[in-house]
């Protein structure tokens, strides 16, 4: 699968303008090199970044303690490890990475970069130490190559969204009796789905969001307090697998649901019922939206327009392409999709049902198949020992 | 908290070069907000920022989807929500052009923070502020960040201390005849961590127990990173116990080494090593002393010893909203150690049979010298693990 993107890689870089990309953005990284780094967006001030010269094999500069980690993920390229000791936080990279480009002979050359990920400040520092180099701006040339998946990225995808709903599901067994009896902090059952989700051989687990009752009005609450009995929640996971993105939420009750619950809930399953029929090439981003729109106005369902109906995954858990009202991008064949509408329960808390989708030429395929969550969730049971 | 660091952004940006500053980074955002959302820095196609001109309330810049999370966590009352586009920036840029026609005078110096901001956002932030100058304020804010208030230092002093009672109250657990997995050890460090009221959010709030071979690499495992392996520990190795958490959005960063019963002679040895590096970076670490200083003396000294220091790493960082921060304890950084600052001080050590040794220590600077907080146990010698029940 590897060399499949490998080759594809190399072929869209090739067919640049570029003597050389340089990717410094964590998402941009784990792509074009297939490794994932340790925890690297958090870190900004100990950057990583990758060359692609067109005539040259590839390297990446990193911090010393990441280097074993890429290497043993099976990195063929140059690893270069910078010395934090030599200069203060970015600097220690910067000045890897002029002794590589001049070893390169890329230090006069057109260098194509990612300008919605570089900083400011790294951008003056590159043109302060190479005035020569001529830097523009390859973000168009990225999205394109990671906008359509490969059939093994797809496979990643798919294995990360059987990880992710097997590890929910492990954790809500655990709840099952056991919600009066001992009892469950929320920031427990949160863990046991981080736990579960990792034990079913996800590498990592990203957002990781429960929220019980009025909590759940939004998109994101601290883990505090307890589980009750009787209460709509959410969980929102994003997983990954070996540096390929799932993005997943579900619902379910604490208790046997209520009428008005269940309704909520297949309220939102008709308006996704809708976007699902439009997930097709051909169809743009934002007419699938405008088609749940329609559908919502018909139905008189209120659903969260600003927040969009979804986004792409992959070697992130949030990218494009991205389903709301301006983006006209085209939906093709290997884009995946984590369709995402948000409805109100009764007491206006967010009701999703998160689905990932891979767009195929005669529509699409589900890839998060492992349970249809087609009913709220009820944690029912009366043994604390599951 | 609230109005202790509100008062001295406030007071310093009055004083300041600046008549307003504008964050994009999600640990400055936070800083100046005291909402600690855990998950922007995964989501770089969205955008969040802080607009605080000089005299005026703070405004925060949002994705809708995400205000409501954010009032329910900040100290700023006062948000602006905008049309998100994911991966542009026009419409956040003009929500700050909005607020800077509303707040500043023409020709005015507004700060941005260039350090975290992308270019393309940057760029579109030169021209949707073409009536402005702007100027880079990172260095201000790391003025302002490196040294912690006193509601500050009472919280970071907190999240070490449970942090190091997390991992000693795991470690306890640990039995030498019989042994759980690595993976079985992280997980309940986590729960321990948990338990002690810590918050496990965040991609990087992860434990990581690690065993004899295991050991000698810093992330066995990739690109499963703070999960365990399967591997058992056995008798007479090193396990290292590492852990980050977070309360209330400040940071903590811990680790510490475990014997699998009674150490050996080599392994004390090497744990020694560990401890006499900890000496000496406490004897440099006072106000007025560099951080090159400090890392100078302890390299110095594992020269001198034939410690084995892993080289290229920084030996300490500082701690706040983030778990890695100014100052740095380098051998470039000439910051000038002060009053208020806190450093975790991590120097590792590798012992002769490969094993990385660890001890993170929480430093807090004070006028009368460094001061170790948050200890659960004397750490001048490892965890040693009981034999049996």
């Amino acid at each position: 699968m590897m060399d499949q993107l490998e080759q594809k890689i190399k072929t869209g870089l090739e067919g640049s303008e570029f003597d050389a990309v340089i990717a410094f953005g964590v998402d941009n990284f784990n792509y074009l090199t297939r490794t994932v780094l340790p925890f690297a967006e958090h870190y900004p001030t100990r950057k990583a970044a990758v060359v692609l010269p067109k005539e040259a094999s590839s390297a990446i500069i990193c911090p010393y303690d990441w280097f074993q980690a890429v290497k043993d993920q099976g990195w063929k390229g140059e690893i270069v490890a910078y010395d934090e000791n030599e200069a203060v936080g970015v600097e220690a990279m910067v000045k890897s990475l002029e002794e590589l480009l001049v070893s390169l002979g890329l230090d006069e050359k057109r260098l194509g970069l990612d300008g919605s990920r570089i900083t400011k400040a790294l951008m003056d520092r590159l043109n302060e130490g190479f005035p020569m180099a001529e830097w523009q701006p390859v973000d168009p040339l990225l999205r394109d190559l990671r906008i359509t998946k490969m059939p093994g990225e797809i496979g990643f995808i798919e294995r990360a969204c059987k990880q992710a709903d097997r590890g929910i599901v492990y954790a809500l067994m655990h709840l099952e009796g056991a919600v009066e009896n001992p009892g469950y902090t929320i920031a427990e059952f949160t863990e046991r789905i981080r736990v579960h989700v990792n034990e079913n051989g996800a590498s990592g687990v990203g957002l990781l969001n429960t929220a019980f009752g009025t909590d759940g009005q939004m998109y994101y609450t601290p883990e505090r307090g307890r589980v009750k009995s009787g209460e709509l929640f959410r969980v929102d996971v994003s997983a990954h697998y070996r540096g390929y993105w799932t993005n997943l939420g579900r619902m379910g009750v604490t208790g046997k649901p209520t009428a008005e619950q269940e309704e909520a809930y297949a309220e939102n399953l008709r308006l996704k019922a809708a976007a699902h029929e439009m997930l097709k090439p051909g169809v743009a981003a934002n007419e699938v939206y405008a088609h749940v729109a329609r559908a919502a106005e018909r139905q008189a369902i209120g659903f969260w327009r600003e927040a969009g109906i979804g986004h792409g995954v992959g070697a992130s858990h949030y990218e494009p392409p991205y389903l709301n009202l301006s983006s006209s991008t085209e939906l093709k064949p290997g884009m995946v999709i984590a369709l995402d509408i948000q409805t109100y329960g009764p007491r206006q808390e967010l009701i999703h049902k998160k689905d990932v989708y891979v767009i195929t030429e005669e529509g699409n395929r589900k890839l998060s198949w492992y349970r249809s969550w087609d009913e709220l969730y009820a944690v029912t049971g009366f043994r604390a020992t599951h | 908290m609230r109005d202790e660091l509100k008062t001295k952004i406030a007071e310093s940006l009055k004083e300041s070069q600046y008549d307003a500053v504008v964050a994009f980074g999600a640990d400055n955002v936070q800083y100046m907000s005291g909402a600690y959302l855990h998950y922007p820095p995964t989501f770089p196609d969205r955008y969040m920022a802080v607009f605080w001109a000089k005299g005026e309330e703070p405004v925060c810049i949002v994705p809708p989807e995400w205000e409501s999370s954010f009032l329910r966590m900040a100290w700023v009352s006062k948000t602006r929500t905008y049309t998100e586009k994911p991966g542009s920036p026009t419409s956040v840029t003009e929500a700050v052009a909005n607020l800077a026609r509303n707040t500043v005078r023409k020709t005015g110096k507004i700060g941005v923070d260039a350090e975290r901001t992308p270019l393309n956002l940057y760029r579109r932030l030169e021209a949707a502020l073409e009536d402005f100058t702007l100027a880079p304020c990172d260095g201000w804010l790391r003025e302002l960040r490196v040294r912690k208030t006193p509601k500050e230092l009472a919280l970071l002093e907190k999240v070490a201390s449970k942090t190091d009672h997390a991992l000693a109250g795991q470690a306890h657990h640990v039995l030498v005849k019989q042994a759980a997995t690595e993976m079985s050890n992280t997980e309940n460090v986590r729960i321990h961590a948990i338990e002690r009221g810590l918050d496990e959010v965040g991609h990087h709030a992860i434990a990581q127990v690690t065993s004899g071979p295991n050991t000698g690499k810093f992330w066995p495992g990739a690109s499963m990173y703070g999960s365990g392996l399967d591997r058992v520990p056995q008798h007479r190795e090193f396990m290292r116990l590492e852990v980050i958490a977070t309360l209330d959005g400040y940071w903590s960063k811990g680790a510490r080494m475990l014997t699998m019963g009674e150490p050996t002679e080599e392994q004390m040895a090497a744990y020694q090593g560990l401890v006499a590096l900890r000496e000496v970076a406490l004897q440099h670490m006072k106000p007025g002393a560099t951080c090159r200083d400090v890392y100078t003396a302890v390299k110095q000294a594992a020269d001198e010893k034939g410690i084995q220091l892993v080289p290229n790493l920084v030996i300490g960082a500082g701690v706040g909203v983030t778990d890695h921060e100014p100052p740095y304890i380098s051998g470039a950084d000439e910051t000038v150690l002060q009053k208020g600052m806190v450093v975790v001080l991590s120097p590792v050590v590798e012992a002769p049979g490969g094993e990385l040794l660890m001890g993170r220590d929480t430093v807090f600077i004070t006028e009368k010298g460094p001061e170790i907080v948050g200890w659960f146990k004397d750490w001048r010698e490892p965890f040693i693990s009981n034999y049996t029940f």
